[in-house]
């Protein structure tokens, strides 16, 4: 009970302070505004090329060679990289490794699933193009999907496709992707080229993985600062035990019949609630001011929440517990929030780094954090896609927490 | 009447077994309703020893016994029955008085009416009823050390720590402090006060303990005290600032007959000689400063005081 008195006094004082609100709640949402209106201008921003992909052909027919083809056509082979391989788990693997951003499948009955179609066979089930995607990744499996929904539409109908233009899928990767300024010319020369060759047939091509894809860059830039601040409130809160030293209050706290593990646990839960209130105020004035949607899973979104703040509290307790003073707390607060922010994809696009660069940001809270809030807002996931962030992210959490736990008594009981 | 406080042998070495000693082998006893004062100077042990007393600190040696509770076995019984007035000021300043009020008394585990009675109260004995609602940053700094010490007396306690309150106060303040001391103490609420201004702990202390250099040198009344000195002087002579040879001037006193002790304070331009016979060397005493080229400003001649014992007992000014 006491700990919770003392949980919210911390919340009262942290809400009341001007200065911490403007970093809390107004630097996120001005940022987001910020970046996202320089994003949303395309032609000054950088374009993506060579996306690397794996095609796997099972097709016993000609078909499946075709559609190699068309990936290769034109400026998409500007666009996409694809490698061809042999073994469908072998190519998966690589996904998950994060060393491919997508596998491109195509079954054995691809060529014959047409010709079926082709002569009105009802009872023919449609040949379905399998894409897996990394699902670390944000931008570029949603072109791959988009560029391969096109292709097999072209099979399956050469009437529809003659008819395809790059608007469209533009458009349905959201118009106002900075990373999609050079997929227009590569598909404006490469579409038509395949019409003309294709049997006219019913196909479905069917995305495993695909979800509606919001691609506004003020979906990216708000979980990005929301998290990169938060960071911020996280590390002074837990802080706070210092400065709380420094002026007396933690000896007259503890000269109170106050036990030292209730005045840790609510300085934590403080630091705890101050950053999930933090969070609620972002989501609930990025949806007003900018129109964001944070999908439809509020236990997803509730989830990650928890875990994030969690992780990052559990963080900012260890910087705490093992620094000498409170400058020092400061500077390594600082030091690692803005390392953490950059290293952690909340400034760039991740995929646009190199694949070693890739795999350090995996080390950050915020590259965790990230990716769920993602797969949340961006692709418009449920709670069971975001188990894994989550689950690592109260992982992070339990590790600090014991190793804070075990420090921060020792520190402020004498 | 049995001790609030018992204290034996206590000490405390800071970063054991080669650190410095901060106290060392103090005993004293406080008895129900006293108020005792821990007098000396800056660096002397009051603050560390104040600290062992509240259970923020673990001593070295000793014992502490609180209203017959040890404060290294049952520092949750010893604090409920304390209360404890910091030297700084340990409250929230974005909070109203009201809710810093509030927040400590639920740390002392008040709650309901009994917390909101408690706060009406002690807001009246800091005489800041009116401005309950107000935010502490707002408060002048007598205000805010007079809140200071309603915090310490919400639970009401048995036995009240005072950790040099009056520090850094305007004179108006300090005697609203020093009168609702005077005023706790009258409802039988024992006191411990630390301090290095002589003359509050000549008027609120029952008894007082002179401690110096971590040492408890003496205890006792101020009559007790004073008689250690027994009929000493002071002659504190204001001299003029651009004195220029006040070595020589010094030296000079110290060699005049029945002269016990000479200090000096120049920071606040005095010079202080200890004399059984102020009436027989006072003209000697003026003579030999006048000719050493110090001109005197003022002159005060003060009967033992514990000023007295405790340059009779340091060798050295309470102020140095």
């Amino acid at each position: 009970m006491k700990a919770l008195t003392i949980a919210w006094k911390d919340t009262l004082i942290r809400f009341r302070d001007i200065n911490a609100l403007l970093l809390m709640i107004l630097a996120p949402l001005v940022i987001s505004g910020i970046m996202g209106a320089a994003f949303g201008n395309q032609s000054a921003t950088p374009t993506i090329s060579d996306i690397p992909l794996i095609v796997v052909n099972q097709d016993q027919g000609v078909l499946g060679q075709r559609f190699i083809e068309a990936l290769n056509a034109g400026e998409l082979a500007d666009l996409l990289e694809p490698t061809i391989m042999t073994d469908a788990e072998a190519a998966k693997d690589l996904v998950e490794t994060g060393e491919v951003r997508a596998v491109v499948l195509i079954p054995s009955d691809f060529s014959a699933s047409l010709e079926t179609t082709q002569t009105n066979d009802a009872g023919q089930q449609p040949a379905k193009i399998m894409v897996y995607t990394d699902p670390a990744a944000r931008i570029t499996p949603t072109i791959v999907r988009s560029v391969v929904t096109e292709i097999a539409n072209v099979f399956s109908n050469t009437a529809i496709a003659s008819e395809i233009t790059v608007a469209q899928i533009v458009e349905q990767l959201g118009g106002n992707n900075p990373a999609l300024a050079n997929l227009e010319p590569a598909l404006n020369q490469s579409l038509p080229s395949l019409t003309a060759a294709q049997p006219s047939a019913q196909v479905q091509a069917r995305v495993i993985s695909s979800t509606s894809a919001n691609l506004d860059p003020i979906a990216f830039f708000a979980p990005s600062m929301a998290i990169f601040f938060l960071m911020f409130t996280m590390f002074d809160g837990t802080r706070s035990l210092l400065v709380e030293q420094i002026n007396g209050t933690m000896s007259r706290l503890k000269s109170t019949p106050t036990g030292i593990g209730q005045i840790l646990i609510g300085k934590l839960l403080g630091t705890f609630l101050t950053g999930s209130a933090q969070f609620v105020c972002l989501v609930v004035s990025s949806s007003l001011i900018f129109g964001l949607d944070w999908g439809d899973s509020i236990a997803g979104l509730a989830l990650m929440l928890v875990a994030f703040v969690a992780a990052a509290t559990g963080l900012g307790s260890v910087i705490t517990a093992f620094s000498r003073d409170l400058p020092q707390a400061n500077l390594l607060g600082s030091m690692i929030t803005l390392l953490f922010g950059f290293l952690g994809g909340n400034f760039f696009m991740i995929e646009n780094f190199p694949q070693w660069l890739q795999i350090l940001s995996k080390l950050t809270v915020n590259r965790w954090g990230l990716d769920g809030f993602s797969d949340l807002t961006v692709r418009g996931l449920g709670i069971q896609d975001v188990f894994l962030e989550a689950g690592v992210l109260l992982g992070i959490a339990l590790v600090c927490f014991t190793l804070a736990a075990w420090r921060l008594p020792r520190r402020f009981a004498r | 009447m049995s001790p609030i406080v018992q204290v034996e042998h206590l000490g405390k070495q800071y970063n054991a077994p080669n650190g410095p000693m901060a106290v060392k082998d103090v005993s004293f006893e406080i008895q129900k309703g006293e108020i005792f004062s821990l007098l000396g100077p800056n660096g002397a042990g009051k603050t560390t020893t104040i600290s062992m007393l509240s259970c923020l600190l673990q001593p070295t040696s000793g014992t502490i016994l609180i209203d017959g509770h040890s404060v290294t076995k049952e520092p949750k019984q010893v604090k409920q029955v304390i209360g404890v007035v910091p030297q700084d000021i340990a409250l929230y300043p974005t909070m109203t008085a009201q809710e810093n009020l509030l927040f400590w008394g639920k740390m002392y585990g008040l709650s309901g009416k009994h917390l909101q009675d408690r706060i009406s109260k002690v807001l009246t004995i800091a005489d800041l009823a009116d401005r309950a609602n107000d935010k502490v940053e707002t408060f002048s700094g007598g205000m805010k050390r007079r809140i200071n010490i309603a915090v310490g007396l919400l639970h009401d306690p048995k036995v009240v720590y005072f950790d040099e309150p009056t520090v850094g106060i305007d004179p108006q303040s300090r005697r609203r402090i020093l009168d609702s001391i005077k005023q706790l103490n009258t409802h039988g609420i024992s006191v411990l006060y630390t301090t290095h201004y002589m003359e509050e702990a000549q008027e609120l202390s029952h008894k007082i303990g002179i401690i110096d250099h971590g040492e408890l040198i003496a205890v006792g009344s101020q009559e007790q005290l004073t008689q250690l000195v027994g009929q000493h002087d002071l002659v504190q002579f204001e001299i003029d600032p651009t004195a220029a040879n006040l070595d020589a001037t010094l030296s000079a006193l110290k060699v005049i007959n029945d002269v016990d002790q000479v200090t000096s304070s120049p920071e606040e331009n005095l010079i202080t000689v200890q004399t059984r016979n102020t009436n027989a060397i006072l003209p000697q005493l003026i003579s030999q400063m006048t000719e050493t080229g110090t001109p005197i400003k003022s002159l005060t001649i003060k009967a033992p005081n514990l000023e007295s014992v405790f340059l009779h007992l340091t060798g050295r000014a309470l102020r140095d």
